[in-house]
């Protein structure tokens, strides 16, 4: 069984949002809620300068927050490692909103109680790929294979671990205008 | 913050009632001898702690799924600090209760649950995403509930000798420093996360400050030259206004920050 985790391809990402839009829909999502969201970084902070997009929604991380902290054991980790919310069990006290570095998990005001993206459960049991997968016109995002051909990376600018969970969540680097060389050149710069 | 608002009353009300019964070691170190707690006392601990259950309970979402708290004790500190907030109150109850006879053995299980529950009530908080919550903001809870403590007991004890007032100057003391190395720490996390409320964290300066003098400078003014019962409701206000800067300037890891941070240190370059 393949283990549930998303990778964003950042050359093919376009930032158009779709995903976001199929996730509230396929979710059922009131209007002030979104499980997944847009990012985007500009290396020159001006318009057209080099820039990359990526969709981040719940990275189903190895070593959960969410999980870790909840104190009613309302989050679950299936077979496919997809870190889900029994809703029968959440009090809504919103200390994994806290726990989470990510803002993963959101309280929904209607209900009282916490969602979060669940790698679309009801769909992968029926074979079907999750909603803003199925929706990204430009394949930037899809599931990981970690059988791959081996260029996923986990470490991006602008993207890190401060609480050691273990994002399942993989990036393919850009190629051609936004230059691999740039951004390895940027990461070394960082690390200093 | 009006999400926060029965988070800072339970950590307040929380605060002040394990603090009666968490400073009496201390005051054992400082006079010398086991100061046998009046019923007052006893019953402020309980009434205390159940007002701060109480008001928790307008946190909730569910909140009649508030027992589910109970299977998760060895793994979530949530769930702990749920635990250890109903052991005190009810090692508290039972000594008021049992007042008359024999409440020895009730009293040192509240006092030890006490200090447990002071020392886990910062840990909730040490979370990863968390920036402003880390470092010297563990210790905050333990250290202002005996401040209360030790004031509560200064203005309804009698049989509390002068050593008793040293302990109150020494904690006080420790207060400004913790809350001086607190100060350092939102400082230095705002630049790497983001204030979840943004107007609160402008204000950060004239909020700890306004702290410091409502909770240590008044109290100490007032219990050197007014009245025991003066310094009690300003360490009082003190601990409701060191509560609500804990969550107004909460600052956390946000990748958005980050991402921010990294643009800004580009444009830098």
């Amino acid at each position: 069984m393949k283990r549930a985790g998303f990778l964003i391809d950042l050359g093919r990402c376009v930032g158009c949002g779709s995903c976001v839009l199929a996730c509230r829909i396929e979710n059922s999502l009131p209007i002030k809620l979104s499980w997944r969201r847009v990012l985007t970084l500009n290396l020159d902070r001006k318009p057209g300068g080099p820039t990359y997009h990526f969709s981040v929604a719940c990275h189903h991380c190895e070593n959960p927050a969410c999980f870790q902290a909840c104190p009613s054991g309302a989050y679950e980790i299936g077979e496919n490692g997809a870190v889900t919310l029994n809703d029968s069990r959440c009090l809504g006290c919103r200390y994994c909103e806290m726990a989470c570095p990510f803002g993963a998990p959101v309280y929904n005001d209607n209900t009282g109680l916490m969602s979060k993206c669940d790698f679309c459960s009801d769909r992968t049991r029926r074979g079907e790929r999750p909603a803003c997968i199925e929706a990204c016109p430009t394949e930037a995002l899809s599931e990981i294979d970690e059988n791959g051909d081996g260029s996923m990376i986990v470490e991006i600018p602008g993207f890190i671990d401060p609480a050691g969970c273990k994002p399942f969540l993989r990036f393919i680097e850009p190629r051609g205008r936004v230059r691999i060389e740039g951004l390895q050149r940027l990461r070394e710069v960082l690390r200093r | 913050m009006r999400e926060d608002n029965p988070l800072i009353l339970f950590t307040s009300l929380a605060q002040m009632g394990a603090g009666i019964a968490a400073v009496h070691p201390l005051l054992w170190l400082v006079t010398g001898k086991f100061i046998w707690p009046g019923w007052i006392e006893v019953a402020a601990v309980a009434l205390l702690l159940l007002a701060g259950m109480v008001s928790s309970l307008a946190h909730l979402g569910r909140k009649k799924r508030m027992l589910f708290v109970l299977f998760r004790i060895n793994k979530s500190p949530l769930s702990l600090e749920l635990l250890m907030v109903g052991i005190t109150f009810a090692a508290a109850l039972a000594t008021f209760l049992r007042y008359r006879t024999v409440p020895f053995f009730a009293w040192r299980v509240t006092i030890v649950a006490a200090l447990m529950l002071l020392l886990v009530m910062g840990l909730v908080y040490r979370l990863g995403g968390q920036l402003s919550w880390k470092g010297a903001a563990v210790m905050t809870p333990l250290i202002t509930g005996m401040l209360w403590g030790s004031v509560f007991l200064l203005v309804v004890e009698n049989a509390v000798s002068d050593n008793a007032g040293l302990l109150v100057y020494l904690l006080i003391t420790i207060d400004v420093l913790l809350t001086t190395v607190r100060w350092r720490t939102i400082e230095h996390s705002g630049r790497y996360g983001r204030p979840r409320f943004t107007a609160a964290f402008e204000d950060r300066r004239k909020l700890i400050i306004t702290r410091l003098i409502v909770t240590d400078l008044l109290t100490l003014v007032a219990l050197l030259l007014i009245d025991p019962v003066v310094a009690l409701i300003t360490v009082t206000a003190g601990v409701f206004m060191d509560r609500y800067i804990f969550y107004a300037l909460e600052v956390v890891h946000t990748t958005e920050a980050e991402i921010s941070r990294v643009e800004s240190f580009i444009s830098d370059l």
